[in-house]
């Protein structure tokens, strides 16, 4: 061991096994230096575990995509300490080639980023600067592509501008899952889609997540999608870390949330309200099928 | 009084195949509907189901294949008329960044005015009143890019008010923008409405059509449904084929009413219908 790592071993904190995430102290400014200076991430704590699905939440302006933007090195540490599936992105030369691979990103009205002539060269493009051989990466995006609930051969020589909105989406999305990821984040996946657009990407994502194990990362602005969807919900609030709890015990909360102009969602409402009148749903129930469930029980039993 | 009147209106894209030839993809396709002046009308269907196309075609964007588009009495292929038409109408889009064409933000507002060939002292006298009304005058002198997406939006609205339209139509204008925004511009939306503009709302949010006078749904080109947001919410099957879902507690209420719960299927308030569940309940 060199002078230099065990001077670096003493300050880097232990990093939990099983977290695919872990932040801490993380400080971002952008503008530093300049009369516009603008302090976007302050004094950040996180830790994602692997498998989770983590969906993060906060008024306009209040970090989250800076937050982001740092897990796949888009956004250098500037102060604080980082480390994202083993990489220590505090270091000075991460490898990021093998980072970006396995930190899929996707941003905000991602068709607006298709290019290619054809959809199958579209989603092989990351594969091909991976370098993974041209049999390998049209199988790859063969397999992608079904993910997506897209037919491959009926849509792989198509140009990606001839096709819906919900298609392009997917299209934009098999392009990031083809290099499979262990975690994917994503920046309001669903904004602009209509609902049954929505629902498809999500049961998407839900179905990466539980059954494949990917880690998720989900920005949106739609509470209720949150509320059903989340294992946790993590609110940024001025570059800072204002909740981090599971989606239930947090919309408790409802003056803070509103506060913060956020919406509880219609579900967490209910359950609220029933709640200050003596009735207590599970926790679990979080869709409008499981609380409904819930609520036939409770008269059935009603002395349970 | 009738504003907008469509009779059987058809549009068609060109679509080019993959042989090369020359097809047609249908816009719209023989839809019939009318706007009394003073309603606010939200205009609902699945992503490619042609209301933007529609949007397009009450201004003279687009020109009807076939049919009819009338707007305050003016027919919108009636090339004498269709600035004067295209004054009553004022139109937002989608994307807040799309729409700014100057550095200071009443210049954008003067935009449309000053195109009009409306007299200097008048202009200032518009843009201040447009920016009232969106309750954005203190950032008469501001950049647009420092703006949130909520305010550059208003700037948008307010663009739009400058040309006095009788209409607005509102193109998925909330798409794009947080909570927070989103009700900055239906606020507006709907203080507008009280004054007696005309609405027209494009939206994927069912929770907004819940506030809208009437509703207007679309698949597929063709108009399928139209009625009170209560009537269009009560028709499960309706919503089911063209792909659209009722706001939750509507879904929850009506689940629970038709489980024999003595609540309104229509209650679109979670804490409402939670107290009735309650009361039933606790009985």
């Amino acid at each position: 061991m060199s002078r230099a790592d065990k001077v670096k071993a003493v300050v880097t904190p232990d990093v939990p096994q099983n977290a695919a995430i872990f932040a801490q102290d993380l400080n971002f400014v952008y503008n530093a230096k300049s009369n516009f200076a603008k302090q976007a991430l302050s004094h950040i704590d996180l830790t994602v575990n692997k498998g989770e699905f983590v969906a993060i939440v906060g008024h306009t302006g209040s970090g989250k995509t800076t937050f982001v933007q740092h897990l796949n090195a888009l956004i250098r540490v500037q102060s604080g300490y980082l480390n994202v599936l083993g990489a220590d992105l505090s270091a000075r030369k991460p490898d990021l080639k093998a980072l970006r691979r396995q930190v899929g990103m996707v941003f905000q009205y991602p068709e607006y980023q298709l290019f290619a002539d054809t959809v199958l060269e579209d989603v092989c493009f990351g594969l091909k600067n991976f370098g993974v051989d041209k049999d390998q990466r049209e199988q790859m995006a063969q397999d992608a592509l079904q993910l997506v609930g897209l037919d491959f051969d009926q849509i792989k020589s198509k140009s990606p501008f001839d096709l819906s909105g919900g298609e392009k989406r997917r299209v934009a999305l098999a392009g990031v899952l083809a290099m499979k990821p262990q975690i994917l984040v994503m920046d309001e996946p669903t904004a602009g889609l209509d609902p049954q657009g929505k629902a498809e990407v999500l049961s998407l994502v839900r179905s990466l997540n539980q059954q494949q194990g990917v880690t998720v990362l989900m920005v949106s602005h739609d509470m209720n999608e949150v509320y059903e969807n989340a294992d946790r919900v993590v609110v940024f609030r001025n570059g800072e870390v204002a909740f981090d709890m599971p989606p239930r015990q947090l919309f408790r909360n409802e003056a803070e949330i509103e506060a913060m102009n956020l919406e509880v969602p219609a579900m967490a409402a209910f359950c609220n309200e029933l709640e200050r009148h003596g009735v207590v749903l599970p926790d679990s129930c979080r869709t409008v099928d499981e609380v409904f469930a819930a609520v036939k029980a409770l008269r059935e039993v009603p002395n349970a | 009084m009738e504003i907008i009147s469509l009779d059987n209106v058809s549009y068609s894209y060109k679509a080019y195949n993959d042989d090369g030839t020359v097809g047609e993809c249908i816009g719209v396709e023989g839809v019939t509907l009318s706007v009394e002046e003073g309603a606010f009308v939200a205009l609902v269907g699945h992503n490619g189901c042609g209301k933007s196309t529609l949007a397009k075609l009450l201004n003279g964007l687009l020109l009807p294949k076939s049919g009819t588009v009338r707007v305050c009495g003016l027919t919108t292929t009636d090339r004498d008329t269709l600035f004067e038409l295209r004054k009553n109408v004022g139109m937002v889009f989608q994307n807040p960044d799309n729409q700014m064409v100057a550095s200071i933000v009443e210049e954008d507002v003067a935009f449309g005015p000053e195109n009009l060939g409306v007299p200097q002292p008048e202009i200032v006298q518009r843009v201040y009143e447009a920016l009232s009304q969106v309750g954005m005058e203190q950032f008469a002198k501001s950049s647009p890019h420092r703006l949130s997406g909520g305010q550059k939006q208003r700037i948008a609205i307010a663009g739009a008010l400058a040309i006095r339209p009788k209409v607005l139509v509102l193109d998925e204008s909330t798409a794009m923008l947080d909570p927070l925004g989103r009700k900055e511009v239906l606020d507006v939306a709907h203080k507008l409405n009280a004054q007696g503009m005309t609405v027209v709302l494009i939206t994927h949010f069912m929770e907004e059509v819940l506030d809208c006078s009437s509703v207007l749904v679309m698949n597929n080109g063709h108009l399928v449904a139209q009625g009170t947001p209560n009537e269009i919410f009560a028709n499960r099957r309706l919503l089911d084929e063209v792909g659209l879902r009722a706001p939750r507690t509507v879904e929850l209420a009506d689940k629970l009413h038709s489980a024999g719960f003595n609540v309104d299927a229509l209650e679109r308030s979670a804490h409402i219908l939670g107290g009735d569940v309650c009361q039933e309940l606790t009985k």
